[in-house]
């Protein structure tokens, strides 16, 4: 009889090797709460894996049945002793049991495989549909790139949503933090970032990497669920970790994420990581530490966590072209509580990251979503980034939001004002229904440059501000209908020449002339 | 806490200083500060360490069978991880299927049959 499975057993064993090499080897002195201490391993090293030995008395069928080996990640090295964190089930863990050396640091199978599944921090595959092939071991924790092999971030990343979009843009390889209290619409803005990368050409469209920390394992479904549904999940991997696995799982999972990031950055490719969220990613790295015994500083975080979201953060980079021009571009999550932007951890990672996205429950009550702050909010790198048509129309519109801010304390007022202050604040007040968007619905960029330009040339401006978005939708449907060469040529050319800009404006004139009546209901 | 005072006596203990005057000069600082509470963990731990220190000084050889492995291999292996002389611990472990596991110190050398078998299953069913 032969098949393949035993013609590859026959292969195996005759190219077996049982000439063993001594092992180093420790034992365990201590074992509870997901941390080990052991005795031994001197030479051992800093996040390296080891392997305890949970064979040790178990006949052989048994061993088999037990699976993969269970790991450990040495996290202190101590005078007589390695701290070592489990990963895994640690009630199989006893005192007295034999560790080995692996020799290897820890690291994640990564191949081009990974795209569209859900994956564990150890890069099993979770979501049900078989196992993962793999083609290289990435690394967890490795040096980010230095300065030389970088290049400047001149290229953007539409989020989809105007507000960011116009006025805090993100280039690729930068690191812009998404930042407000519970509830406020945060991941709402990354996972409709990833969505609006479906609009982007096939061969820019950037590999998309959500890392789910912490999080409820119904809100991971319900993400997966709206990625599939949007067709985003075809182009997005999930590194994902729930709020009921232990704290090594969910302080490796950022990690894991960049690590798969960066298997695509050195093939010359731009990826998306969203980090949902640091604060969770802080809290489980402070119940580590604190099991660990190291000493606890401020709020209990250990002394090293600043150097922790940095040393992740730096890791997002654009690429120099010598390196291919990959890029990392980085969208951490910060949950702030009653809206505290400097409590430790948020004012820790505003000043790693390079700009951030300020979102107020206030707003959010207010019906404005996204509820962007866009008095606070902002981007250090991203406007060298911005596409010509949208640097073009954004001007105007930041000006307005500018100049409506400072009036808005005026408008119960509103029967004192003089006419041209009446104007503005009626003109900001179109502007902001102009930004608000509905979940789950990005717009293309070149739409937002035609609807953005629509608002600065008087699109709206018989209009009161309830019509603005009805105005808008059927306004773009025209275009899209009718002028279909004007969104092409933007998108494409990512210019408003003044070929663009005499059709658009012609468009406005007939627009307007054909629907009337959404002016005079107004 | 428990920690400290068992690191404290086996430090003693292996730098040469004599058991009783080790445990006299312990007892008198657990009483100065109130600790005594804790002296049976600590003999307890203290105890345990210094026999694990023990074991690992003398080379320790597991086998599947007594007398299946020739002694001039268990020999050969011994003197790989560093030992010296000929004295060994021997322990049966019929787990072990065949061959056998020598351990000095830190360094283990795992020639048995249940380890080729499960690294070999593995590697298959990967």
């Amino acid at each position: 009889m032969s098949t393949p499975i035993i013609d590859r057993i026959k292969k195996e064993i005759e190219s077996l090797d049982i000439t063993a090499t001594p092992e180093e080897v420790g034992v365990v002195t201590s074992v509870g709460d997901g941390v080990a201490e052991i005795e031994g391993l001197a030479k051992a090293q800093m996040m390296e894996m080891v392997t305890f030995d949970t064979s040790a008395g178990a006949s052989l069928e048994t061993t088999m049945k037990q699976g993969s080996d269970l790991f450990g990640l040495v996290l202190n090295l101590e005078e007589d002793t390695v701290k070592v964190v489990i990963l895994g089930e640690s009630n199989l863990i006893k005192e007295g049991m034999q560790v080995r050396r692996t020799g290897k640091l820890l690291s994640i199978p990564v191949s081009e495989d990974i795209v569209g599944r859900v994956v564990s921090p150890l890069g099993e595959a979770i979501d049900g549909k078989g196992t993962l092939a793999s083609k290289r071991d990435m690394p967890i924790e490795r040096v980010a790139y230095g300065v030389m092999d970088r290049s400047a971030v001149n290229e953007p990343i539409h989020t989809g949503i105007k507000a960011i979009d116009s006025m805090i843009p993100i280039g690729r390889g930068q690191r812009e933090l998404i930042i407000g209290d519970r509830q406020t619409g945060k991941t709402t803005i990354a996972i409709d970032t990833i969505i609006n990368q479906k609009y982007e050409p096939k061969e820019k469209r950037p590999i998309c990497i959500y890392v789910a920390i912490g999080q409820k394992r119904s809100k991971t479904a319900s993400i997966m669920a709206k990625l599939e549904e949007a067709g985003a999940l075809e182009y997005t991997t999930i590194v994902a970790t729930s709020a009921a696995e232990p704290s090594p799982m969910l302080f490796l999972a950022p990690f894991a994420g960049a690590a798969i990031g960066e298997y695509f950055m050195e093939q010359g490719k731009d990826v998306l990581v969203v980090f949902d969220d640091l604060s969770k990613h802080a809290v489980a790295y402070r119940q580590m530490s604190l099991l660990l015994r190291r000493p606890p500083g401020r709020e209990a975080y250990p002394g090293d966590i600043f150097y922790l979201h940095s040393r992740l953060l730096e890791r997002s980079a654009k690429l120099s072209k010598e390196l291919g021009g990959g890029s990392i571009t980085a969208l951490p999550i910060i949950e702030t509580q009653e809206g505290d932007v400097s409590a430790y951890i948020p004012t820790n990672v505003i000043s790693i990251t390079d700009g951030q996205i300020f979102l107020e429950g206030d707003l959010f009550n207010k019906g404005i979503r996204p509820a962007l702050n866009v008095g606070i909010s902002v981007s250090r790198v991203g406007s060298s980034a911005q596409t010509k048509a949208m640097k073009k129309v954004a001007g105007k519109i930041r000006l307005e939001l500018a100049q409506f801010r400072e009036l808005e304390a005026f408008m119960q007022f509103a029967s004192d004002l003089d006419p041209e202050t009446k104007a503005r604040i009626e003109s900001g007040r179109k502007y902001v229904e102009l930004l608000k968007q509905k979940q789950g619905s990005p717009m293309p960029f070149y739409k937002q440059v035609v609807s953005i330009y629509g608002a600065n040339t008087g699109l709206f401006d018989a209009a009161t501000p309830a019509f603005v978005s009805k105005i808008e939708d059927t306004f773009l449907a025209f275009v899209e209908r009718d002028r279909k060469e004007i969104l092409s040529t933007i998108e494409t050319g990512r210019e408003l020449t003044d070929e663009v800009v005499a059709k658009l404006n012609q468009a406005i004139v007939d627009f307007k002339e054909a629907n009337a009546e959404l002016y005079t209901a107004a | 806490m428990k920690n400290a005072y068992v690191t404290a006596i086996t430090q003693s203990i292996l730098a040469g200083q004599s058991v009783e005057e080790v445990l006299v000069r312990v007892r008198a600082r657990m009483t100065a500060h109130g600790h005594m509470r804790l002296y049976s963990q600590v003999l307890k731990a203290a105890a345990r360490v210094l026999g694990a220190k023990e074991k690992r000084a003398v080379p320790q050889v597991t086998l599947a069978k007594v007398g299946v492995v020739n002694e001039s291999v268990l020999v050969a292996a011994i003197a790989r991880l560093g030992a010296e002389g000929k004295s060994y611990d021997v322990t049966v472990d019929e787990t072990l299927i065949g061959g056998f596991t020598a351990r000095f110190k830190d360094t283990l050398l795992d020639v048995s049959y249940k380890r080729a078998l499960v690294d070999l299953y593995r590697k298959i069913t990967k």
